[in-house]
């Protein structure tokens, strides 16, 4: 089933401070980034689809305004994931069962499924309190999943994550995407390129760009090059995106203001900061 | 999700613990340690009111701690997310509700066994306790469950423990007094203050009498209930839940019937208007200083009232409707002397029309408007806090002015030796033809003799028609009658010391009675009203009864009917120091 969340003229204010502004984008089926560097606004924005925040503008899934849509729809990965110490996982899982009103025959085959989709069923009976961060962090992923969920939200899911964890991570979300929006926020670039079918980059608190990776990269596309120290004094540099030694010299990844001749292949990062550099 | 939430709290050492502890010194506390309390009645309310605030604030503490276990854990986004808001910390209220149920049983028990162990079985103090427990007890832990849910929120467990403590001083005695400080006796501050007074006083004062017990009245239901009701629509705003706004009304309606007026008779740890030991000596501190003499009349009256037709109904507060017969019919002005804090609504002569009338303090003037005055009908309402008429119980005795009496009179006596309610009854016969209008499952007797008793509405009343010099109403859940050698005896069961049915106590009364016989003023035939053991320094001698208790009431009717003393007076020595001082000033 095609699923669709739109948002017109989405716009929050904390006080004085205006966090969203006018910000107007549909999603369906599939996997969406949202990359932006802190404060940009992305965990407020996912808060609003949630319902946790008020807003004004509005927000609508499958037709239905958001605060209307059931809860059992929506799943949810907090930026700031925390559980009960006290219980075990399966215990846990029970709990949040429960609370997205999955009846009691059902719950013992989804919460199954749920660890094991996140491997994490040999931990069942293991108490919260003695599971590692990434641990914690793959149940917080098996309980958005729980229950019949059109929407999952996952606010900086990665973040604390060894590589092996992002790995695993990536596959679970990749399996999962059929027949459900997922959006994933997060800063970290290479996890959305590596699992995302689409992004949106947002900055103090405005939709920058929404599209395919490949249109992303398009930004970067002839303005990226390679650049020894001495020539670091052009006037045409935009961003120095990093250094490293090449042939025992230091040489530095530039973005370039306008596209050059001898350009390097650009990727998604190069994009995105091209992106934030120049708005 | 009941036993996941248990789960959650009993694999919690830094909650199960405090939990198992106060459970278990509560039952060691109440059912193993005396500690003096328990050889008389009012101990086990004294015991269990001294309990009081260090339950309240455990309760705060773990109320606080399960619920800050949200916070702490960082758990309330995912579970908000669910659109449940508050509504999922709900089953953690649910258990802590079981837990205040439990101990709030406990104390029930405890009280009901005490009672038993006493010998006092009777239903209506068993109902009483019931009242008591939820009131003093159960409802005051809700208070700290709802706070400590509350404060919960709060990030920083550091300022959310001394939030905890601050709140626990809000309530305790040093903020009480604090207040008091700063109202000065006004009347208004003073009932302020009074919200505050979540731990009732635990000293022995707690209990008025064994007439009425401690009060348990409707304006500590409405104290509480303001409380509990505030600090719901705090919580439920913080959660910009709706249903914050229902919470705001009710506490607002429960501030509004606190501050109604009522007759309830209670004492507070700190001096307070509200105190009932101390209401008199603050009202005629201020306005009768100069006044107060040890006198038995300041003013003679230039008439008689040769009859009364009181109704009385005994609510929250009393109201009367007294229609009294006047002697003689053609004066300026009638002063009569009626207690000030009964408040005259309406006076109409005989034939209805309505007369100007003013009160001032414990007199009311009435100015005829034809010159000519027969009957005069005055309808007033209030309450006293020493003298009660509630619905817990009636102590109005005969030296109280509760109805109007002909002239001017002392009411409250106020010098170096005495601080006491005037003690002479109205000194003329009158026809009484009064009606009681009673609610409950009280027990009302009179001096007078009773004609009537019945039902009508929601009240129960009794008629009495006799004539007298005086008359004294009580009433009460634990009240008996006995006749001892001829003598009509009422006394409150609950009485221990004081409970004619002793036999030392028994003795005593019988040689009581023989001397009021070698006086000249036997009282057989009429009525012994034994006045409850609090009742220091209140007593009349009427013409059929006497309001008094066993102990000193043969000296006290030496003293009256001898040598015509009702008060103390200076000795020798006091008198020469007095002129002593005299003579310094000159």
């Amino acid at each position: 089933m095609e699923n669709q969340i739109e948002i017109k003229n989405l716009s929050k204010r904390f006080r004085q401070k205006r966090v969203l502004e006018g910000i107007n984008c549909i999603f369906k089926n599939g996997i969406y980034g949202i990359l932006g560097p802190n404060g940009a606004g992305k965990t407020t924005m996912m808060r609003c689809i949630t319902g946790l925040y008020s807003f004004q503008g509005t927000i609508e899934m499958n037709g239905k305004k958001i605060k209307k849509t059931p809860q059992t729809e929506i799943g949810y990965l907090p930026q700031k994931f925390g559980l009960f110490p006290e219980l075990t996982v399966w215990e846990m899982m029970t709990y949040f069962c429960n609370l997205k009103k999955i009846p009691k025959a059902d719950q013992y085959q989804v919460i199954e499924d749920a660890l094991h989709m996140v491997n994490l069923i040999s931990q069942k009976k293991t108490k919260i309190s003695k599971l590692s961060g990434g641990m914690v962090r793959r149940l917080g992923i098996a309980q958005a999943f729980l229950g019949n969920t059109k929407v999952i939200l996952l606010d900086e899911p990665t973040a604390g994550l060894d590589p092996e964890e992002r790995i695993r991570f990536k596959n679970i979300i990749s399996n999962m995407s059929k027949d459900r929006i997922i959006i994933v926020s997060t800063h970290i670039v290479e996890d959305v390129e590596a699992c995302c079918d689409h992004i949106m980059v947002m900055n103090r608190g405005k939709k920058l760009f929404m599209g395919t990776n490949e249109k992303l990269i398009e930004y970067a596309d002839g303005r990226i090059t390679e650049l020894k120290a001495g020539d670091l004094t052009q006037e045409d540099i935009l961003f120095v995106e990093k250094s490293y030694l090449q042939d025992g010299e230091k040489t530095y990844r530039v973005i370039m203001k306008h596209p050059v001749e001898a350009a390097a292949k650009s990727n998604v990062e190069d994009g995105y900061l091209c992106l934030l550099k120049e708005h | 999700m009941y036993v996941l939430h248990i789960k959650k709290i009993i694999r919690n050492p830094a909650i199960i613990i405090p939990i198992i502890f106060m459970f278990a010194l509560s039952i060691y506390y109440l059912f193993f340690y005396s500690g003096g309390y328990e050889s008389y009645l009012q101990g086990a309310l004294c015991k269990l009111l001294l309990a009081v605030p260090y339950v309240f604030f455990c309760f705060l503490f773990i109320s606080y701690e399960i619920f800050h276990s949200y916070c702490k854990n960082e758990v309330h986004e995912s579970l908000c997310t669910n659109r449940i808001s508050i509504k999922y910390q709900r089953y953690d209220f649910y258990i802590l509700f079981v837990l205040d149920s439990m101990i709030t049983l406990l104390f029930i028990a405890y009280q009901i066994r005490f009672y038993y162990g006493m010998g006092y079985s009777m239903k209506p103090l068993i109902w009483y306790s019931l009242k008591v427990a939820i009131i003093f007890w159960g409802l005051v832990i809700l208070l700290g469950i709802i706070i400590g849910w509350g404060l919960s929120g709060i990030q920083n467990k550091l300022v959310g423990m001394s939030l905890l403590l601050a709140v626990f001083y809000l309530f305790d005695r040093p903020f009480l007094q604090l207040l008091m400080g700063i109202s000065q006796g006004r009347l208004p501050a003073c009932n302020f203050a009074t919200l505050f007074c979540i731990f009732t006083s635990a000293e022995p004062g707690a209990i008025t009498d064994t007439y009425y017990l401690m009060s348990a009245e409707h304006v500590h239901l409405f104290r509480i209930l303001f409380w509990i009701f505030l600090m719901l629509f705090l919580l439920f705003q913080v959660a910009k839940n709706k249903a914050a706004v229902l919470w705001g009304i009710a506490a607002i309606v429960c501030l509004i019937l606190f501050f109604q007026p009522t007759g309830a008779s209670y004492s507070l740890p700190v001096i307070n208007r509200f105190d009932r030991w101390h209401a008199e000596q603050f009202y005629y501190d201020n306005a009768y200083t100069g006044d107060s003499i040890v006198s038995t009349k300041t003013d003679m009256e230039d008439f008689n009232i040769t009859a009364y037709d009181i109704d009385f109904w005994v609510d929250d507060i009393l109201n009367a409707k007294a229609l009294l017969k006047i002697s003689d019919r053609n004066l300026d002005q009638y002063c009569f002397t009626l207690y000030h804090c009964y408040h005259v609504t309406n006076v109409v002569d005989q034939k209805g029309e309505k007369l100007r009338y003013q009160q001032k303090g414990d007199y009311l003037t009435v100015y005829p408007s034809n010159g000519e005055l027969s009957e005069v009908t005055i309808e007033y309402k209030g309450a006293s806090q020493y003298f009660y008429s509630t619905g817990q119980g009636i102590m109005l005795p005969a030296n109280f002015e509760y109805y109007p009496i002909a002239g001017k009179r002392t009411t409250f006596v106020y010098n170096n030796y005495n601080t006491c309610f005037s003690r002479e009854v109205a000194g003329h016969n009158a026809e009484f033809d009064v009606t009681v209008y009673y609610k409950g499952d009280l027990k009302v007797y009179s001096n007078l003799s009773e004609k009537e008793a019945a039902r009508k509405g929601k009240y129960r009343y009794i008629r009495y028609k006799s004539t007298s010099d005086g008359m004294t109403i009580v009433g009460s859940p634990y009240l008996l009658e006995k006749e001892i050698d001829q003598v009509r005896v009422i006394y409150s069961q609950l009485e221990h010391d004081n409970n004619p049915t002793r036999k030392d106590n028994m003795e005593e009364l019988r040689d009581f009675f023989e001397t009021l016989e070698e006086l000249g003023h036997p009282l057989y035939n009429k009525t012994f009203i034994i006045a409850p053991e609090n009742n220091l320094q209140n007593y009349c001698f009427s013409e059929n009864h006497i309001f008094n208790q066993i102990f000193g009431a043969k000296e006290q009717a030496i003293q009256y009917y001898k040598y015509g003393k009702l008060y103390d007076e200076p000795d020798e020595e006091d008198r020469d120091l007095m002129d002593q001082a005299e003579d310094m000033f000159q």
